[in-house]
This record gives C-alpha cells, structure tokens and sequence, in this order.
C-alpha cells in the first residue's frame, strides 16, 4: 500500500476518532482524581477517592468476584476455544467441518442481550442455583468463540513439518501436540487467555442475567450505584478497571504479535 | 557409542536389501505422483533418489517415514511390511529440508527429543545428546535456540537430531538445498563422511545431481513417477539407458540413427554425421535394426590436429564458437547432421581455432546407444 503523506484533513480526522473513542474515559480518569464531593465540578487533585474505594466493602467484593469469575471463564474458554481450534486445523475434513466452524464462532456476533437470556433459561430448566459458577459458565460461553479463532489463526500458519518432526522421533499424535504444538502456539493461547479474561472482566449484560446472589460482578455494583447517583468512589474504581482491561487487551496483542 | 565403524563401499556391491520397493504407487486423484515403483536399498548404502521436481521422489521418501501410505504396491523394512505402521513406530528418521528444528527447544533439548520418546534414563541421554552434539561438532552451542544458530550450524542439529535414535535409516530430503554454494559442497563432504563413520543407510531425496553423483553410492533416477534408471554414478554417467538420464547427469550430444548389432561383438550406428557408420559398443536397451539415438559426453569427444593420421569413428565438423572456461575450453561444433555438439579441449591440449573446420573423433566406448 502507497503510504499517504500526513496532511492536515487526516490529522483533524485522527484528531476527532481519538476524540471520540477516548475522551469519556479520560474525563473519567480525570474525575477520579477530583478533589471535590460534587462529580461535574473540578476541585483539584486528590487521591481521595482511591482511599474511600479501598473503604467500600461492597465494591472490593464487586471487584473480587469479577477477578475470581474473569479467571475461571478464561480458564475454561482457554481450555475449550483451544480444543475446538486444534479438531478445526487438524482433523482434516470430517463430516460437518464447516458447521462446525460457523457455530463456533457465531456467538462473537450474536446479541449479548439474547445470549444472556438463553443462557438464563438453560439454568433455569437446568435447575442450576444462579452464582458464581453460572456466570462463569456464562462468559466462557461469550469467549470461546475469540479463543477459537485467535489460537486458529495460529495454527493455520503452523509449520507442520514441526509436527511431522515429532512423529518421526517416535511422539504419538497425543504426544506431538503436547510437547510440540501447544508449547510453539503458547504465546497465541496466552493472548487468547487475557482477551477472554478481558471480555468476561468488563461485561455487564451476560453477568445480569446469569448471576445471582452472592455473585454481584463489580460492572453490575457500578452499574447500580450509578443509579442511585454517580459517587466520586465509582470514578476511581472505573478508573481501575480501565486499567485492567489495557493491561490485558495490550498483553493480549504484545502475546498475539511474537511468533 | 553404539556406532559401527566400517568402510566405504568402493563399488556398490549387490547389497542386501534393507529397503525393498515393491510395486508401489501414490496417486492424488488422477494423477499418479509415484508409478509402480520397485527398489532395493542395501544395509549401510548411501542411496540418492534423483530427479525435477514434481518427479515424485520426495512422495517416495514420505512413503517411507510414514507420512503417506502406498494406494498400491508394498514398502518393506528389515523384511516387514510397513503399511498401517504410523510414523512414530517405524525405526528410521528423517531430516526435513526446512530442517524442522523445534523453536522453542534449545539445540540440545531438540537432540534429546528423540530420547526422551524411547524413556532413555538421564544419565544416557544426557551422554548421548553430548556425544551427538560433538559429532556434528556443535558441543558449543547446545543452549542455544536454533534461530540463534546460522544456516549450517542448523542443518547439523537437524542432523544430530536424526541420528541421535540410531535410526536403521536415515532419510535426507534435500540436505543441503538451503545452504548457500559454497557452504554446500563442504557440507556436502561431511555429510559424506558422517555416513561412512556411522554405517547409517542414508536415502536422500535431491533435485541437485552434481550433489547426488558426489555423495551417493548408488543413484536412483526419477521421471514422472518411474524411476527409470538404478546404477552407481559412474554407471548412470556412463551408460545412462535413456536420452532423459544422459540430459539430467550433465551435458550430452546427441544424434539419431539406426543401430546394427554385428554377430562378431562390434556392433555400429547409421548417423546423418558421415556416410559411414559409427562403431560403437553392444546396446542392451535397443534391438538389432531398429531406431536408436547415440550419446556422447563433451569431454570424451577428441579433437584431432589437422595433419593427424586417420582414426576410428572419426568426424567432421565446423567450430562455431569457442569459451575459455579455465580448466578447459568449450567449443560449439556444427555437425553433418546440423545439431551443434558440445566438445570439452582439456587446457594444455593442442589450441584449437575459434572458427573453421575441425576433425573431431568419438571413441568408440565413449557411445551411448540409447532408445530414441
């Protein structure tokens, strides 16, 4: 591709994108560091309000339960996305390759508002007490699909000499993939775990439906204290998790981009 | 080191198949990549599949390593058959020609791969790995990652890898295709070498028949899926039995005629080059009367002074061009029959004008009598 010269249309156009995507957040972190009781008015510098979050019970367990909830989800969509990439790139054409393929990740765009509540039904008849464990089986449901296709997109420019290799100084399948396949894609499944990490850490929708007592994530506490008002505490916890989601979704391409 | 030292075999000898051939075939749907093929290779031979690529001689050596099966015919190792027998059951190893190295291993976990898949204990595979590592002479550079090491150095762990299972064959595809020219012919010497102290049954698969006539014992010609023609290098040099062969191992001059086999040994070839026929030795692949093309290398054509007696097989011809090539110099010779032939005048030899009529003489051993 021809590389364009930087001329001033594509800078006020660049200007007004980053604008768009990041100033909301921006005002947020700047509002986290507000001195003042009042959200709209500036009243200076202040860590205060990190102090009355490490104060707030509700919104540390919030926090603790999305931390305990974002790693079991990524765990067990790390586990099953990777499983569903390996039979996609290696079994060859078996029957129903191409469904599926296009069930697995149709999900990334079905609407979060219907996958939550099928996913409520299916517990409901299932008879399964609505927790911890359903919301984790929820956002694993959400992520699968993102690990399948980020570990795929590894293997499918895998050398399969490399595997051929193995076979030939005596590994079985079982043997080649554990000692050779997985270990060569390991920093691919590691982006795929902090992007399903991400995914499950931020969402609000899924969890309202699949949660239940006991297992409020911290965007849902935000969410229904942001309605009783916006408290300046909530500024610095979203701040955090703004921090979060970066460190994961930038892990995740840093992991993504080395062979 | 459970390594066997022997000689090299000066001539390939009638060896004990360890490899056996039989009858095989691999088709890709209509089109057959390998054609009933039959071949034996011997105990400790150094063996090369040679021909262009597409010829099937790398899908010959996969038949082998297991990575394909035969659509017919039988692969036989040790005196059983290999079908069904997965790659990772079958006692031979194969270096790849992008040699494979695993990249997240170091150079010596990659040899020691192999060792741990046989449950070798510590202390064994650890000396092995050593003792491999020192033969292709990378004792310095077992901690490294191969993309740390350079071309060659990644081609012997590739080779110590292979080899560290002490593997009743070790298959080559393309060894030394990745190395640069000058890197390629020391390699290639070594490889040699390797060979000869190890005893291993190499079968290497090459595009390359300058590499296969240096490395191999016995060579085995592939086209379009056959292999045409078995023999040592000098035998297929020699005595190619095709006009395929004589052109794939090196230049050759060609011209058609008609062969007579004469009761008392002599036999003689009807050309367009002189009136008379050409003497020439007892074809084994064309008839008495029929058809034949004679084939003679460049460097076995002589060129006769001017004022020199009358020889056997003597020719006419027209020098068309002249290149100095160092060693030698190579003339182009209009002939009777109007080909251009291709004739080496080794330097120190009587100089020849660049232009101008020549006597040139074919010995007759130096002919070829080939199919047409």
């Amino acid at each position: 591709m021809r590389r364009g010269r930087f001329t001033g249309f594509n800078g006020v156009a660049l200007g007004l994108g980053l604008l768009f995507l990041w100033a909301p957040l921006a005002l947020v972190v700047l509002y986290s560091f507000n001195e003042s009781r009042l959200v709209t008015l500036w009243g200076g510098w202040s860590l205060r309000w990190y102090g009355a979050l490490a104060g707030n019970a509700a919104l540390l367990d919030a926090a603790f339960v999305s931390l305990k909830v974002a790693l079991g989800a990524a765990t067990l969509a790390t586990i099953l996305g990777t499983l569903a990439a390996l039979a996609l790139a290696r079994r060859g054409r078996f029957a129903g390759r191409t469904a599926f393929s296009a069930l697995l990740l149709a999900p990334m765009v079905m609407p979060e508002v219907v996958l939550g509540l099928s996913l409520l039904l299916l517990f409901v008849a299932l008879g399964l007490d609505r927790g911890l464990l359903t919301v984790i089986l929820a956002h694993a449901t959400v992520a699968i699909p993102f690990v399948a296709a980020i570990v795929g997109a590894r293997l499918a420019r895998f050398d399969r000499d490399l595997e051929r290799a193995a076979a030939d100084l005596g590994a079985s399948p079982a043997v080649a993939i554990g000692t050779v396949t997985l270990p060569v894609a390991a920093p691919a499944i590691a982006a795929a775990f902090l992007l399903a990490f991400t995914l499950s850490f931020d969402d609000l929708v899924i969890a309202s439906f699949a949660s239940g007592p006991g297992a409020t994530t911290l965007p849902m506490r935000i969410y229904s204290s942001v309605r009783l008002g916006v408290a300046p505490d909530v500024n610095a916890a979203a701040t955090l998790m703004i921090t979060v989601v970066i460190l994961g979704v930038g892990g995740s391409l840093l992991l993504a981009r080395r062979r | 080191m459970p390594f066997r030292r022997r000689p090299a075999p000066v001539t390939a000898p009638e060896p004990g198949p360890l490899i056996r051939f039989e009858d095989v075939s691999l088709r890709y749907g209509p089109v057959a990549a390998v054609d009933r093929v039959s071949l034996a290779v011997g105990d400790g031979e150094f063996f090369c599949l040679l021909g262009p690529s597409g010829c099937g001689k790398t899908s010959l050596l996969r038949m082998l390593a297991g990575f394909e099966e035969p659509d017919g015919g039988r692969v036989v190792l040790d005196g059983r058959d290999l079908r069904g027998v997965p790659p990772h059951r079958r006692p031979l190893n194969m270096m790849f020609q992008s040699y494979a190295l695993f990249p997240h291993l170091s150079v010596a976990e990659n040899v020691a791969y192999g060792l741990r898949r046989l449950g070798l204990p510590r202390a064994e595979r650890v000396e092995r790995v050593a003792a491999m590592l020192r033969l292709v002479r990378l004792d310095q550079h077992g901690t490294r990652r191969p993309d740390a090491l350079s071309g060659g150095q990644r081609q012997r762990a590739a080779l110590a890898r292979a080899l560290a299972r002490a593997p009743r064959v070790l298959l080559l595809d393309e060894p030394l295709a990745a190395l640069d020219r000058r890197l390629r012919s020391e390699t290639g010497r070594e490889l040699k070498a390797l060979q000869e102290a190890v005893g291993t049954t190499f079968v290497m698969v090459t595009h390359d028949q300058e590499e296969a006539m240096a490395l191999a014992d016995r060579v085995g010609i592939m086209e379009a899926g056959r292999l045409v023609q078995v023999g040592t290098p000098r035998v297929l040099y020699e005595r190619p039995a095709s006009r395929f062969v004589a052109g794939f191992l090196g230049d050759v001059n060609l011209a058609e005629g008609r062969y007579a086999a004469s009761p008392g040994g002599w036999s003689a070839m009807a050309t367009r080059l002189r009136t008379a026929p050409l003497s020439c030795p007892p074809s084994e692949s064309v008839p008495a009367g029929a058809a034949a093309c004679l084939a003679v290398r460049p460097e076995r054509v002589r060129v006769l002074a001017p004022d020199a007696p009358r020889t056997e097989n003597e020719l006419a011809g027209i020098v068309a061009a002249a290149t100095f090539l160092g060693a030698a110099t190579r003339l182009v010779v209009r002939m009777a029959d109007g080909r251009d032939w291709s004739v080496l005048v080794p330097a120190g030899a009587q100089p020849v004008a660049a232009s101008g009529p020549v006597r040139l003489a074919v010995p007759p051993e130096a002919i070829a009598v080939l199919p047409p």
